[in-house]
């Protein structure tokens, strides 16, 4: 009886903060189930806590707050520098999981927050301070305060300003925007990052997109498509929105050019029209196209919002789920047999 | 304010248990698990793996309501004890996670060395 199946994975795309793969050989209930971790339960840190000393800019302390919880937080682990906790019962997870520096605040045994379960961030900019630094002509524009003035007490946990070195060129600002101070304005403010995960507040959510679908299987009946005249064959690509169906050499003489699919994600929703299409114009009346969603091949697409980078992630969902299942089956070893005599 | 706190979704009270388990009264060798503080990510997965054992006559799951935080697995078996036929699918799943924890790795070291 072949009841566990042995997926396989193969990456289509992977950089820090954005990821395509595949995971073949499994369950849709699989792939949801990592999905539904990658949003909801894959622990990071987040700004939960801020104490003001000053601010007289014209927004309140409260959504200033929210602001600063949304702003991405990064842990890095820093070899031979970061001090990882030793009350840690597995070695299972990579030294990079964020788990093995902080504890969550409940499970510690502080009376608030310590240097094991929490980051102190602090911010104080003055309008009227920072004038003086600033060139001539920009003396009397708005000052704005970004990601950038957020100074980290712990040198493990850093804010995220940008997503890539592009992004951060492309840019005016030294990071992301908080608020904006005009002539003698002043924030000034002590925020206590912690550990959460997605399910309590979405701030705490590793990504900003994480999506699966099915892997669609297309075959096209080449020989019968290449019998029919070039103006046919246009015909059926127009039956598709621009870049779902086109030709595989656009340059080729137009009975040399094959018929293609450009678009994998988007297929399954006109094949439809593609067969109807097909049926008409060919001479017996048979479709020239099939295409199903697999039940077994998925396609993920994932991006990070640059707290974890995409590869860590998916770990640590795999990490989380499996910590999940072996909670269960020690529960349910721990139940009483009394009633379990059939 | 009477919003629900965020944590009963998924934080165990002190004297709750992951699972309940309660022998059908009326159906041979079926019997209901109800898993606290789970959702559709364990259900769903563990309802699945249950329809692939040959030794499962049916599975089912549900959440009774959304802000009551637990999960409900149905089984009933061709003749073996519930219980062991969801232990079974359990570490099938665990392995299964495993080998795509291993698997992804190398992919992802591959792919890096790769580009």
């Amino acid at each position: 009886m072949a009841r566990n199946r042995m997926p396989k994975v193969k990456v289509n795309e992977m950089e820090e903060h954005y990821a395509q793969f595949e995971i073949h050989d499994t369950d849709c209930s699989v792939a949801n189930a990592l999905r539904r971790v990658m949003i909801a339960e894959v622990v990071t840190m987040a700004v939960d806590l801020v104490t003001f000393e000053e601010n007289t800019s014209v927004l309140n302390d409260e959504i200033i707050a929210h602001r600063l919880g949304l702003i991405p937080l990064k842990y890095q682990y820093r070899e031979g520098e970061t001090r990882l906790r030793d009350d840690i019962r597995t070695t299972l997870s990579s030294e990079r999981d964020i788990q093995r520096r902080f504890r969550f605040t409940r499970e510690c045994d502080c009376d608030e927050y310590c240097q094991w379960c929490a980051v102190k961030l602090t911010l104080g900019v003055a309008f009227d301070e920072r004038a003086k630094h600033r060139p001539e002509r920009e003396k009397d524009l708005p000052l704005v305060v970004t990601s950038n003035d957020l100074i980290s007490e712990d040198n493990d946990v850093r804010p995220v300003h940008f997503e890539t070195d592009a992004e951060a060129d492309d840019s005016v600002d030294q990071g992301i925007t908080i608020v904006k101070l005009a002539k003698g304005q002043e924030l000034r403010f002590t925020a206590i990052a912690k550990l959460g995960i997605g399910k309590e507040h979405s701030k705490w959510s590793p990504v900003s997109k994480c999506v699966f679908r099915p892997q669609p299987h297309v075959h096209l009946d080449d020989d019968a498509i290449s019998k029919l005249p070039p103006a046919l064959r246009d015909l059926i690509i127009q039956a598709c929105p621009a870049g779902v169906l086109g030709y595989n050499d656009d340059d080729a003489p137009p009975e040399n050019r094959k018929l293609v699919v450009k678009n994998d994600a988007a297929i399954l929703d006109f094949v439809d029209d593609v067969k109807t299409l097909t049926q008409r114009l060919s001479p017996t009346g048979k479709s020239m196209i099939s295409a199903f969603a697999s039940d077994t091949n998925f396609i993920f697409d994932i991006e990070s919002v640059g707290s974890i980078p995409v590869d860590d992630l998916v770990l640590c969902a795999i990490y989380e789920l499996k910590r999940k299942l072996l909670d269960l089956q020690l529960a349910v070893n721990d139940l009483k047999d009394d009633d379990d005599d059939d | 304010m009477n919003a629900p706190e965020r944590h009963k979704a998924y934080l165990l009270e002190d004297d709750e248990a992951r699972v309940e388990y309660a022998k059908d009264q009326k159906i041979p060798n079926a019997g209901l698990f109800t898993i606290y503080k789970e959702d559709h990510t364990i259900g769903n997965l563990v309802r699945m793996q249950l329809l692939r054992d040959s030794d499962v006559r049916f599975a089912g799951y549900k959440l009774p309501h959304p802000l009551e935080h637990r999960c409900l697995v149905k089984v009933q078996t061709t003749g073996a004890k519930p219980k062991e036929v969801f232990l079974r699918s359990i570490s099938d799943l665990h392995s299964e996670f495993d080998y795509l924890d291993r698997y992804f790795r190398e992919e992802v070291l591959r792919f890096k060395e790769a580009t």
